[in-house]
């Protein structure tokens, strides 16, 4: 896997460059964005993380040249910059996805491997938790490789929860997604489903957690 | 001087008033020296009629008249104008002069001025504007006794010469007042305006750092008004000058003991050579690099608030909304720590706030329960109930603030002696920063059973439109 990293902080450059390589990918650093243009225009990469903040060339520029030029490669935009606006030009310019700065260098890989998981599976992606995977065709979850069998409406709790896995899902958000069309559903008619689920899910690597008013968080099971 | 200056408008705003005033006295007094004029000059002329009409006598029922020519070269040479005569007999009929002289229209009235039988008017002669006396001069002799009427016109030549002159010398006169006073008029100013002028000079003498009050004791009142105003300006700019400075001294001091921190574990690492040691020694590493990365985000944070309450942008909220999106984003950090973070908030609670800032006090608020709250603990937050003043309320089970401590825990960088948990010490410095902005109070009570912070934010009643029912 050839990875361009596009970083103009020398030393960030080479730590970043020397974990991934530790991780098995071929990496070519870019110190700035006129050279990282001319790369993309004649390299094929199977995937480029870009820092927006570049010298030369800005990183939003650099990224719109290259979609411009048609090249499908998956771009990980990585910055320091927290504006809100930044982030959203950055995904209307096509990045594909997006990192600030610090990051761990665990996520970073997480990421990269979610990007080229599915720029490989042709644009589709797999969501999975743990041993949970969502089959993308089948409209079926797998347990354990095992399928999982589920009401329609377990089902959607679940794909809920694990296309925002690891984070907080609103129980208003379930609520309107199950009872969009009864309007005389109970409020407290989701914990029924949630409940059916954990049933289903125990002995599972995940789990359902509940914050008290809020909503619930797909986890996996930590040792 | 430039357009704006208070001198010129001064002079701008006095000078026309002053110029309108001198016009009209400048008619005024015209009207009256041309009174006077006319009055001098209908004089001289009732004295030439009643030199002709001395000479006026009655013989035989025939007035005849010895005409005394010399009376008229002089007053004919005097006058610069050509002078006319006419005598009318005891039937009206011309006896001497310039017989085609029009007659005395009828209803000119009497000169009250003279004892004489005088009548003044304006008439044309030979298509010149003439002016003209008609005096009445009794006649008589053994047979008969009547009026004679004695004429003399003049020709205005001198008259409209006279008035020119005098409109002329009215108006240079009022001209060179206005300039006189013109000039006296920006002298005045200019040096009432000095002590602005020298206010002007301190200011521009002063470096960009001199914060000092200035001295007022020889300025006018109005001057020494706007002198204490700017002292007392300049006296708040210092004191946020000099919070920033402590500020700016704390954070760096602060940003270096974590690197301090770092650089020892990395000089320890570096002499490690056993495996198992180096990566413990290297997890603590990871550790200290956190602690400085939470340290900057939260740098960044209060300097993002400072800005925010420097130019708060105020809308309708619902508070309730607000704390639970904040929850829904802080939620994965809480089941990280196996914490069970709660809401209890299922009414709407309008406020008034800016949006961004009200999020950051919600955000810090939990963050920092979250934060201080140990593994497996339990975090509520809860709004207030319809009715109640708005207010949100975050209850921790942590190890609580002794209440010597809590005036003191919104300080920056105030983070408790018995503290373990890695943190700054600027969250709750933010939440009372933002809370003033929005003319809160902030309560702190300990936990249930004595167990924990409590920190209840309460914010003022939003004023109820009119049109709202009650």
């Amino acid at each position: 896997m050839r990875i361009l990293l596009v970083e103009d902080h020398v030393e960030l450059s080479r730590w970043v460059a020397r974990a991934l390589e530790k991780g098995h990918y071929t990496v070519e650093r870019s110190l700035n964005g006129v050279d990282a243009d001319a790369r993309l225009a004649t390299e094929r990469y199977d995937l480029v993380i870009l820092d927006l903040s570049l010298a030369r060339m800005d990183g939003l520029e650099v990224l719109r040249r290259m979609r411009a030029r048609g090249v499908r490669t998956p771009v990980l935009v990585v910055t320091a910059r927290t504006d809100v606006s930044d982030r959203v030009r950055g995904l209307d310019l096509g990045a594909d996805d997006y990192l600030a700065k610090p990051f761990e260098i665990d996520e970073l890989e997480a990421r990269i491997r979610a990007l080229l998981r599915r720029s490989q599976a042709g644009g589709e992606t797999r969501p999975a938790c743990g041993d949970l995977v969502l089959d993308p065709a089948g409209r079926a979850f797998e347990l354990g490789g095992k399928r999982l069998s589920l009401t329609p409406r377990e089902f959607a709790v679940l794909e809920s929860l694990v296309l925002r896995a690891g984070k907080v899902v609103a129980k208003d958000t379930l609520h309107e997604r199950l009872f969009s069309l009864e309007s005389d559903a109970r409020a407290d008619a989701i914990e029924v489903y949630v409940h059916r689920l954990r049933r289903k899910l125990a002995g599972a690597r995940v789990h359902i957690v509940t914050l008290r008013g809020l909503g619930y968080l797909l986890e996996e099971v930590r040792p | 001087m430039s357009a704006r200056s208070l001198q010129s408008r001064l002079l701008w705003w006095m000078l026309p008033l002053l110029a309108l005033l001198v016009a009209v006295n400048s008619v005024s007094s015209y009207r009256t020296a041309l009174q006077a004029v006319n009055t001098a000059y209908d004089r001289s002329l009732l004295a030439v009629a009643r030199a002709v009409a001395d000479r006026v006598d009655l013989r035989g029922g025939q007035v005849v008249v010895e005409v005394p020519y010399v009376a008229l070269d002089f007053f004919q040479s005097d006058l610069r104008g050509r002078v006319y005569y006419r005598v009318g007999g005891l039937d009206g009929s011309a006896v001497s002069g310039y017989d085609d002289l029009p007659p005395l229209p009828a209803g000119v009235p009497r000169s009250e001025d003279y004892f004489a039988l005088a009548h003044f008017y304006d008439d044309q002669y030979r298509g010149e504007a003439v002016r003209v006396v008609a005096l009445l001069q009794p006649v008589f002799d053994d047979s008969a006794r009547g009026m004679a009427l004695v004429q003399v016109a003049e020709t205005l030549v001198s008259r409209e010469a006279l008035t020119r002159k005098l409109m002329i010398d009215t108006l240079a006169r009022q001209l060179l007042l206005v300039a006189l006073a013109a000039l006296v008029i920006a002298i005045v100013v200019r040096v009432a305006f000095r002590p602005l002028g020298r206010l002007r000079a301190e200011l521009d003498a002063r470096t960009a750092g001199d914060l000092s009050p200035m001295d007022s004791r020889d300025a006018p009142r109005e001057v020494a008004a706007l002198v204490a105003g700017m002292n007392d300006y300049v006296g708040r700019l210092r004191s946020t000058l000099e919070r920033q400075e402590r500020f700016i001294a704390d954070a760096s001091h602060q940003l270096r003991t974590p690197l301090a921190v770092l650089r020892t574990q990395a000089g320890l690492a570096l002499r490690e050579d056993e495996p198992a040691r180096l990566r413990e020694t290297l997890a603590a590493m990871d550790r200290s690099v956190g602690d400085t990365i939470h340290l900057a985000n939260q740098l960044l944070t209060r300097a993002r608030a400072q800005h925010g309450i420097a130019t708060p942008a105020f809308a309708d909220l619902d508070l309730a909304q607000v704390a639970r999106e904040a929850c829904l984003d802080l939620g994965a950090g809480a089941v990280a720590k196996r914490i069970d973070l709660g809401f209890e908030g299922e009414n709407a609670v309008p406020v008034r706030g800016d949006p961004t800032l009200m999020r950051e006090l919600v955000k810090n608020l939990v963050d920092n329960a979250i934060r201080y709250t140990p593994e497996e603990g339990r975090v509520s937050v809860r709004l207030s109930a319809p009715g109640e003043a708005p207010a949100i309320e975050v209850e921790d089970s942590g190890e609580g603030v002794a209440a010597a401590d809590r005036e003191r825990i919104f300080d920056p960088f105030h983070r408790l002696a018995s503290s373990k948990q890695p943190g700054v010490g600027l969250g709750l410095s933010i939440v009372r920063d933002i809370a003033r902005a929005h003319g809160a109070e902030i309560e702190l009570a300990d936990g249930a059973g004595g167990v924990g912070l409590r920190v209840r934010v309460r914010f003022p009643r939003p004023a109820i439109p009119a049109s709202a029912p009650r």
